[in-house]
């Protein structure tokens, strides 16, 4: 077998047991309660409508598919990233020929894994109790895609170079943090055009606006459009600043990652355990 | 090697020939762990020469891992994976690396049964023993078939029979021509599993030897006990050479003393006494040279 097919081969049996054993798991079961109580939400409020336009669960409905996608892809990919140098799994990797590799690939499998769990019972969901929040012609389902593909192409690696910069625990949850609270100000839940003119500029800067914006375009009547920055959807900007997005930590994140496994060794590894017998975290 | 201005590695000049089992015996802070981890390439060192199985560890490519098997201590990774996922994941990246002289990798039950993990093949890893947990970490270090294995600490943190467990499992190893590198700080299990024992100290070896050379060249003080025949008190001498001073002692005080007991220092005391000594700095060198004038 040549080496490469083997890598691939070896990271994908990697990827299959690492998602088998993370969502079998009761906390990989509570995932799917979320998306639960958000369609529950959203049913009591279905008649409620947001200046004569647009519906309110919708408006929520497209800014929590936007921030299950931030949080999966940005959120959870770093927090893994770091434990895993702190408990040992990357020194695992370092120890095997093209383990780094494998790891590598593995854990961009399960990541898109991770960001597709949330949604898809969600989507489902909406699908039996409140048809009307979803797309009816093919088109718009297959932008839909695309958008989600985009997103996740915009997010992922800026996951990846947070877990590697972030040491601690304590400093990448900082940080997380700061990408939630950046969520209420990036217009995910109501429109960014409600806020002060200053906190929209601000807004704009971030990706998870565009993140929202893309979604929304995709699940909201046009009728809303008088909601958005402009009065319009912007989709080339949209798609150009997504793109941009996720060229600039493509290009950071493999560099930072390479760093980082470079950097680890097993003495890391006892200190970190040294640390949590005594400190406990 | 050093970290900043502190000088942790010095001098170190080491030979290891194939299939020998080496101990790197010394106190935490010795340096043990960054010499194996500079040995397995996972650290680079600022200065001086090092070649395992012929290449510079730091810049050998995959196929030299895939010789080099390393044991790790696990913790708390991979909690949720049942024991012969993990062997046979980890087992697929050596597939492209098997040889017509070497069959890699080893074949997940074959190897359980090799390390007696065969009843545990289903178990969570999070709930094995640490004892049964460091065994898959042989087993993990093992599945490549590597011509040279390193274990930092094996035994670190297990109870009696889990150390037990360990040696006997390194001693088999032993039996498959690998060459074992382990470091310990136990002078106990050093001379248990190891043909060698190298013993490192504040950066520097500063003895080398069969545990047999090394009791000989640690023995600098002898305890000899003599009692006084009339007034029965019990005398304990230290001395370098007790031939002389009984000698000296018997021919001085004739009839009047008994020779009770000769014994050389245990060498766990010449060991604790010779890191002493070394971490305050005292020149050591013809402990060093032990091996070359014993063989």
């Amino acid at each position: 077998m040549n080496a490469r097919k083997a890598v691939l081969r070896a990271a994908w049996g990697q990827a299959k047991v690492t998602v088998l054993r993370k969502y079998l798991s009761p906390t990989g079961i509570s995932l799917l309660v979320f998306p639960v109580v958000v369609l529950a939400v959203l049913w009591f409020v279905r008649d409620s409508v947001i200046d004569g336009a647009v519906g309110v669960s919708a408006w929520v409905f497209s800014g929590m598919l936007a921030f299950s996608l931030i949080a999966g892809a940005a959120i959870g990919v770093s927090a893994e990233i770091q434990q895993e140098r702190e408990d040992g799994t990357l020194m695992r990797a370092k120890a095997v020929p093209n383990g780094v590799t494998g790891h590598l690939l593995a854990k961009l499998v399960v990541a898109v894994v991770d960001t597709a769990i949330p949604v898809v019972p969600m989507v489902v969901g909406a699908a039996i109790i409140l048809p009307d929040l979803l797309p009816s012609d093919p088109t718009r389902w297959l932008l839909f895609v695309l958008v989600y593909a985009l997103a996740t192409a915009a997010m992922l690696p800026w996951g990846a170079v947070m877990g590697s910069l972030f040491r601690s625990a304590i400093g990448l949850g900082v940080a997380s943090l700061g990408l939630y609270a950046l969520a209420i100000i990036a217009g995910l839940f109501y429109p960014l055009t409600m806020l002060p003119a200053a906190l929209q500029v601000v807004g704009q800067f971030t990706p998870h606006y565009w993140i929202g914006l893309g979604i929304r375009t995709v699940l909201l009547d046009d009728a809303a459009m008088g909601l958005e920055v402009g009065g319009s959807w912007r989709t080339p900007q949209m798609v150009l600043v997504l793109v941009a997005w996720a060229a600039v930590g493509l290009l950071l994140a493999p560099v930072l990652l390479r760093r980082m496994a470079r950097r680890t060794s097993g003495s890391a590894v006892a200190e970190a355990r040294e640390r949590v017998l005594s400190r406990g975290y | 090697m050093a970290y900043g201005p502190k000088l942790v590695l010095d001098g170190l000049t080491l030979e290891i020939p194939r299939g020998q089992v080496v101990a790197l015996l010394g106190p935490n802070g010795a340096g043990k762990t960054t010499t194996v981890e500079i040995l397995e390439g996972i650290r680079r060192p600022s200065g001086g020469r090092v070649q395992v199985l012929g290449s510079d560890p730091i810049r050998a490519g995959e196929a030299w891992k895939a010789r080099v098997g390393i044991v790790l201590q696990s913790w708390r990774d991979h909690a949720r994976w049942r024991v012969h996922e993990l062997l046979e994941v980890i087992a697929d990246y050596y597939v492209p690396f098997a040889t017509p002289e070497v069959v890699r990798p080893w074949p997940t039950d074959e190897l359980l049964e090799r390390v007696g993990l065969a009843d545990s093949r289903d178990q969570r890893i999070d709930r094995l023993s640490g004892g049964q947990r460091r065994r898959l970490d042989v087993a993990v270090g093992l599945v490549g078939r590597p011509e040279l294995l390193f274990l930092d600490e094996p035994t670190t943190g297990l109870d009696p029979k889990g150390r037990r467990d360990i040696h006997d499992l390194l001693g088999d190893v032993a039996d498959l021509e690998t060459t074992i590198l382990m470091t310990t700080h136990d002078l106990d299990e050093a001379e248990k599993v190891a043909d060698r024992i190298l013993v490192l100290a504040s950066g520097r070896i500063i003895a080398d030897g069969t545990p047999d050379e090394l009791r000989l060249g640690f023995s600098r003080s002898n305890e000899v006990r003599v009692r006084d025949r009339a007034t029965g008190r019990v005398m304990v001498h230290s001395t370098p050479d007790p031939t002389a001073w009984l000698t000296e002692q018997l021919t001085l005080r004739p009839g009047e003393v008994e020779v009770l007991e000769v014994r050389p220092a245990s060498l766990e005391e010449a060991y604790l006494s010779v890191v002493r000594r070394a971490e305050a700095g005292e020149d050591l060198s013809e402990i060093a040279t032990i091996q070359e004038v014993a063989s």
